[in-house]
């Protein structure tokens, strides 16, 4: 006989909406999960424990989820108390985590959550972005080890260029990184933000508020384009001459980089 | 001192890392004969405590104990797990690899829990080639944990001690004995602990774990400050297996009387809620180590 149904009915107490079958007709519950009648007859005769495992398992998920995203909570909850508690039952009842490192759950509660927060009115409307950044300080700071970088050359406009990594670059529809981190009522500027986001070399997770422009330069760089061709698209794709305030503003840029230890060097014709 | 020079060989009585003193560790180098980690704390991962990982081998010996296997689950093992892990291990050269006898995945999602399988003939021989597959995916040897648990999940085909032995018997594998857990099971359930010592293969154990528990309240599942005396106080308890408190005397008399019989395998001990000062643990290392000590000298 299959163990499926068992496994599926305790999954079910753990994560389902069912902590009011689990204290009231355990029968019809087991018998909604296909537990055979002697398991069932088993389980009846003995104490009822569902619920503790039920504790015990939404603890883990909640508790990381908490930590991580203990300052979009306040924000939250000065709101819509309550609604990382709901948003989080939410997610196990209908998803659940998927990954088998705890430290992976949070990114998977947000990328369900971020879009019902979006579409809620009761919340505002920055209340995500404030999230995604939160919880990217932590992503980039556990973020894989980075690969030996190539042999490397001197920066010319010919060459593809050579950064360190981890390191992205993330879009933002409002200011969030500016908000200041004591005061849980003030709201941020709506305007859309590109924001570098890398490790340092003491692990730490810096930013770069980037122009729109920078932002693009960078993202053709981050794709391997030689420095004059990422600087050429870039121009072209954003509608902006490629003049001496560009050249200007992208030495400065890739000076400050270099001093930042992102920009590692060029690739090696 | 470190025991930097004795870097492969794990014995003696060893402490699981955790990020809440792996600075102080790091920074005071104490005796402690070997570290546990949890594979899924580091795999993929780099940064901080990656770094802070490479340091710690250098020190002391590493063994891994996973968390997320599911040896007992019905979903497929994950080969994009299993591949990270062999990698992992191959890093940190871990001698045997470790995980529970448990499921903790049901139709792709991750309970990040260890529940309870039946104890049914079926399973073993199921749950046995599953840590064969495991096992032969690692390249390592692999030991599986009796775990802590408050209900048996269905009708009970045999008892905890006698599905260890078969499953251990017919997947050719180790044994991670935990102590405290044997302790905890013959608590909530009302066995014999040592006749459950006497039946799982005590032959085939490579480590064992010790740990704190705590008592809650059955029904509202709250921790209690008291522990329960009398029979009709603990009819209305239950022990949780918390890892948030000292080993309690029991447990540490019941790793004493296994050891006897066992030999000098190496001990871990666990801490991973209401985590003390550094000092505080390892002196319950040190007051483990003596027991230890103790005992393995009675059984050469």
């Amino acid at each position: 006989m299959s163990v499926t149904p068992l496994h599926a009915m305790m999954a079910a107490a753990c994560f389902g909406d069912s902590e009011e079958a689990l204290s009231g007709d355990l029968a019809a519950f087991l018998a909604k999960h296909g537990v055979a009648a002697e398991d069932a007859e088993a389980i009846l005769a003995s104490p009822r424990r569902l619920g503790l495992y039920r504790q015990l398992v939404r603890h883990n998920v909640v508790h990381v989820i908490g930590v991580m995203l203990e300052r979009t909570r306040t924000r939250l909850d000065a709101v819509v108390p309550g609604e990382l508690e709901r948003s989080m039952a939410g997610f196990l009842a209908e998803q659940g985590p998927r990954t088998p490192h705890l430290r992976d759950v949070p990114s998977e509660f947000l990328a369900w959550a971020s879009p019902r927060w979006r579409a809620d009115a009761r919340i505002p409307a920055w209340l995500a972005d404030y999230a995604e950044l939160e919880l990217v300080d932590f992503t980039m700071g556990v973020a894989p080890r980075p690969a030996p970088p190539p042999p490397l050359a001197e920066v010319t406009v010919n060459r593809a260029l050579v950064f360190g990594d981890p390191r992205v670059i993330i879009h933002l529809e409002w200011a969030v990184h500016l908000l200041p981190a004591e005061d849980a009522d003030a709201a941020p500027e709506k305007r859309p933000v590109d924001l570098l986001v890398y490790r340092d070399a003491q692990h730490c997770t810096r930013y770069l508020d980037l122009s729109p422009l920078a932002a693009v330069i960078l993202a053709r760089l981050f794709e391997g384009l030689p420095l004059a061709q990422a600087l050429t698209r870039a121009c072209e794709s954003s509608g902006h001459p490629l003049d001496d305030a560009v050249l200007g503003g992208a030495a400065r840029l890739l000076a400050d980089l270099g001093e930042r230890g992102v920009l590692l060097g060029a690739r090696e014709p | 001192m470190s025991t930097a020079g004795a870097k492969n060989i794990v014995n003696g009585v060893g402490l699981g890392l955790r990020w809440d003193f792996v600075d102080e560790l790091l920074a005071t180098r104490p005796h402690v004969d070997f570290l546990e980690i949890s594979p899924e704390n580091y795999m993929g991962r780099g940064g901080y405590y990656d770094e802070a990982l490479e340091r710690a081998r250098e020190l002391w010996p590493i063994v891994t104990h996973g968390l997320t296997m599911s040896l007992g689950g019905t979903d497929p093992l994950r080969e994009d797990y299993l591949a990270g892990l062999a990698s992992f291990l191959d890093r940190v050269k871990s001698p045997w690899h470790s995980d529970h006898l448990c499921f903790s995945t049901f139709g792709g999602v991750v309970l990040h829990d260890l529940l309870p399988i039946p104890f049914k003939k079926e399973e073993v021989v199921r749950v046995a080639d599953r840590i064969k597959r495991a096992q032969d995916a690692i390249g390592r040897p692999m030991a599986v944990e009796n775990v802590s648990s408050y209900m048996h999940p269905g009708k009970r085909e045999m008892s905890e001690a006698e599905f260890i032995a078969r499953v251990c018997e017919a997947a050719d594998c180790g044994l991670m004995l935990d102590v405290n857990n044997a302790y905890v099971n013959a608590t909530n359930f009302g066995f014999d602990v040592d006749e459950w010592m006497r039946t799982v293969p005590l032959d085939r154990v490579v480590q064992m774990h010790v740990a704190g528990h705590d008592w809650f309240t059955e029904g509202t599942w709250k921790t209690s400050d008291v522990v329960p005396t009398d029979p009709a106080e603990k009819a209305n308890m239950l022990i949780v297996d918390t890892h948030g408190s000292d080993c309690c005397d029991d447990v540490l008399a019941l790793l004493e009387r296994t050891l006897r019989r066992t030999g000098p395998v190496p001990v871990l001990l666990e801490r991973d809620q209401a985590i003390p000062p550094l000092e505080q643990l390892l002196a319950e290392v040190a007051k483990v180590k003596a027991i230890w000590s103790r005992a393995t000298a009675k059984a050469a």
